[in-house]
Order: structure tokens, then sequence, then C-alpha cells
């Protein structure tokens, strides 16, 4: 008995994960807690930052088995059903609503809810510098190909640029899901440091005359024609581009959920317990799939500093095209709303307001940047659209 | 590195202007949706032709003394902007402002309360 004893410790003890720590999952296991660091005490955008960071940390847990990368980055490109049913862990069945598209048009049923497009509406204009500010996207796709990525990888990379936490996950799980956590985990972390990254770029591209612009008070936008807004993207955006129409179809199921004014509970759940729920199981998924092996490469070590580029580009697009609709308006669009065209909802369209203030305190630029700032959000959908389009 | 250009060109060229395509119709049939319900709803307000009248000004608010101008015109601007909310189009004016009485006195309370137990 004493031997069966002091046998089964042993065992226990050997198949314990502190045998089977490795070098690379010590790193990994110190990076998840530098991100929930960040998450924490940085607030460093947490409510995805965390679960990703924690997912990071569970994965990396040695002996844990909570995810198998190999069920779903194979020779074959497809999920190893068999083999998931059989030994596939809480995590890997989490991750199947990455992997099959289904947790980013969710989420963006959540944020469709939560949007007020008046000013989008009010303003139609604005839906350029939402285009223009996807400019990020695309140089950064040919910079990624440049330094050796894949046309695929270097879509993914790329949709960095739009600042849209979904659609960069959507994107990727698409056209190169091994990259999936550099990237998850650099568009997250950009969108938090949008207020540091944007504002020398506005004032590199602007002229106090410019900055100084105050814009004429926006029309009031009447409930119909809420109501009909997203029932016309949808249809325009959908016909053009299908590859869109998850995304941009479920955005529009959102928002239509909040403005018919008739479905006020499942609106309620949509952009509440839905949502919340959601976002647990995406950033936690995705935070699963960055294992040493596939983070601890110079490969992330690019796409972060692409990232940064993307976010550059994509900001300077948004300004350029707002000085010269400044210009041939006569003055009286402001080019900073140009800047608030990445998707990051509403922290861009906040930047585009304290930066108009440090140089005219009574000039409010914030709804008027809610134009450009949610039509980011349908343009990253159409930009994301078309890479998986042209690149799958 | 050698990359492919051609492929490169076509996608920044083909993505580039789809997403500007795809916008701008929307830019256009948003326009063109605002100017039909604006239409639509500017005939339905609009009064029919009669003889020029002098408009009558909205009345003064009457304003319980020690209320200042400021709070007048932000409960002004926070009724106007739920009356838009609830009634869009709908107009209204601000008639008296004042300040609310106290709570009810707690015995008064209480007796309101017997009075009103069901038997």
């Amino acid at each position: 008995m004493i031997a069966l004893f002091w046998e089964t410790i042993k065992n226990l003890v050997t198949d314990s994960g502190l045998m089977h720590l490795s070098v690379g999952s010590v790193i990994m296991l110190l990076v998840s807690f530098v991100l929930v660091y960040l998450a924490i005490a940085k607030g460093f955008e947490p409510l995805l930052l965390l679960p990703i960071a924690f997912g990071m940390f569970l994965t990396n847990l040695p002996m844990a088995e909570l995810y198998h990368a190999d069920l779903f980055l194979n020779d074959t490109g497809h999920i190893m059903w068999a083999e998931l049913v059989d030994k596939g862990g809480l995590l890997d069945f989490l991750y199947l609503g990455v992997k099959l598209g289904i947790y980013p048009p969710l989420i963006f049923l959540g944020i469709g809810a939560m949007t007020d497009f008046g000013p989008l509406i009010a303003n139609p204009k604005s839906f350029l510098m939402g285009a223009a500010a996807q400019l990020g996207i695309f140089l950064t796709f040919v910079g990624a190909m440049l330094v050796g990525f894949t046309p695929q990888e270097a879509g993914a990379i790329g949709i960095i640029g739009g600042a849209d936490g979904p659609t960069a996950i959507f994107t990727t799980a698409k056209l190169a899901p091994h990259l999936l956590p550099s990237i998850a985990i650099a568009a997250y972390s950009y969108m938090a440091l949008v207020p540091i990254i944007q504002p020398p770029i506005m004032k590199l591209l602007t002229t106090n005359k410019e900055r100084t612009v105050v814009m004429e008070q926006l029309r009031p936008v009447s409930k119909t024609e809420k109501v009909f807004f997203p029932i016309l993207v949808t249809l325009i955006v959908a016909f053009v581009i299908p590859t869109a129409a998850p995304l941009v179809g479920m955005l529009m199921l959102g928002n239509i959920l909040r403005e018919s004014g008739v479905t006020e509970r499942i609106s309620k759940t949509a952009q509440n317990e839905l949502l919340n729920i959601i976002t647990i199981f995406l950033g936690v998924s995705v935070g699963a799939t960055a294992s040493a092996d596939r983070f601890l490469t110079t490969r992330t070590l690019f796409i972060i500093a692409l990232g940064l580029v993307a976010f550059g580009f994509g900001t300077a697009g948004g300004v350029l095209l707002g000085k010269l609709m400044c210009r041939l308006s006569g003055g009286k669009i402001n080019p900073l709303i140009g800047s608030a065209g990445v998707s990051a909802v509403p922290m861009a369209a906040r930047v585009s307001q304290k930066v108009g203030q440090e140089y005219d305190p009574t000039n409010y630029l914030l709804m008027h940047a809610m134009g450009p700032n949610v039509a980011g959000v349908i343009g990253s959908a159409v930009a994301a659209g078309v890479l998986i389009s042209i690149l799958s | 590195m050698s990359i492919d250009w051609s492929l490169a060109g076509a996608v920044i060229l083909t993505g580039l202007v789809l997403v500007f395509v795809v916008l701008a119709i929307l830019i256009v049939i948003v326009n063109i949706t605002g100017r039909m319900v604006h239409g639509a709803s500017m005939k339905q307000t609009a009064p029919a032709p009669g003889p020029v009248s002098v408009t009558q000004a909205s009345p003064v608010p009457a304003v319980q003394s020690g209320i200042e101008e400021e709070i007048v015109a932000v409960i002004a601007a926070a009724a106007s902007s739920y009356m838009e909310a609830t009634e869009p189009g709908k107009s209204f004016a601000v008639t008296s402002i004042s300040r609310s009485q106290g709570p009810r006195p707690v015995w008064g309370f209480a007796g309101m309360q017997q009075n009103t137990r069901p038997f």
C-alpha cells in the first residue's frame, strides 16, 4: 500500500504542469500578466483585453488541455470534428464561435443596438471621411506584403487599421487564423491608444485656422429616417459586397431593434446581456489561441509595428479628406472630425472633440465627429468584405 | 522583398474604389430619404394659405422669484429635448417655472395612508 501511495504521488508529480513547464510557456504567462495589468490598471479596453489575457493565461498552463490548436489549424484547413468531440476542451468549443464567424457578427448586433446613427444621417457627407479612414487598411496591406507576409496574412494585418475589433477578428479568422492572437491583441491595444496616436497626426496635418472651424448645428433627424437607414444600408452593402453582409447585416439588425421603438426588450438584451456574454466567449477563446509557438515569433513584432502604421495612415486619410472637404465647402467642415473615421467608437470622436477644444474651448465637435466615427464602422466592415472577397 | 505588385495594386484600387462607391451610394440614398421624409412631414404640417396675420409671441413663462435665468434656460432646454424625443414636431410652450413643494410631511403621509387603506 505504501508503495502504491508513493507510485501515485510520483505519477501525479510527473503529470503535473510544473514538470512540463517550458521557457515559452513561462514567457507567455508573463505576457498574459502584463496584458492583465494593462487592462486593469491602465484601462486598456478591459472588456476585451482582460478575457483575451486570461485566455492566453489558461492556454499556456501546461497539461491543462483547454485548447488544441491542431483541431482548427491543420493541413486540411478544416475543423477536425471527430477529434473535437473526442478530446476537445472547454476553450475548443468556445473557439468554434470565432472559427465559424459567429461571435463578431453577434458583437456587431449589440453595437448596432447601442449606436445612434443620427449624426451620420444628419450629415451624410461624413460617410466619405469614414471611407477615407480605411486608407490605412490598404496601405498596410502593401507594407505587410513587403515585409514578407502572404496576401491573406497581409489582408488580415491591414484590417487592424479599421480600428474595429470584431471586424479584425472576423477577417483574420477567415484569411489568416494562425495570426489571430497577435492581430487581436494589436487591434485592441491600439484602439486603447487612440488618444495618444491620433492627436500628433491631426495637428501635423491641419492648420490653426482649420482646427478652429465651427460647424453648423446638425439638423434634427426623424424616427422614420432612423428606421429606414438600417434597411437601406443592409440592402446596398449586401448587394454590392455580399461578404460584408454578416457584419453589416447584424449591425443594422441591432440598430433597427433600437430605432423601431417596439422591441425595447430585445434591444436592451442585445446591447447588454448578449453583448457581454459574447464578449467573454470571444475574448477568452481568442486569447486561448496565443500559444508560445504562435505568438513568440518575429512575425508578432512585425504585426505590432504594422498595426501602428495602419492606425496612423487611417487617421491621416480621414484628416486629409476632411481638409479637402473643408476647402470645397468654403470652410464649413472642421478637418479634425476626419480622424474619427477610424471606427473606434466613441473614443476617436472624443479625441476630435478634445483636440478641437485645445484650440477653441467653445468649439463642440463631438456630435459632428460621431458621424464619421459610426460611418467608419460601416466602412471598415465594407473594407473587410472586399478583402475577404478578393483574398479568400 | 519582391511582392506581387499587380495583386497589391488590384487590392488597393478595388478596395478603395468599392468602399468609396458603396458609401457614396449611401450618401445619395440617405439624402434622398431625408428629403422625402422631410417633404412629407412639411406637407402634413404646412398651414393653409390665408390672410397674413400678426403672429403672437410665445407667452413669457411666469418664473417664481429667486430662480436664475440660467436655470430657466436649462429647464427649457431639457423640456425641449424630452418633448422632441417623445413627441417630435409638436410645439409646446413653457408657461411657468416654480420650485416644487418639499416632500409631504410625515404626519400628513401617515394620515393619507390610514384613510386610503382598504377596509
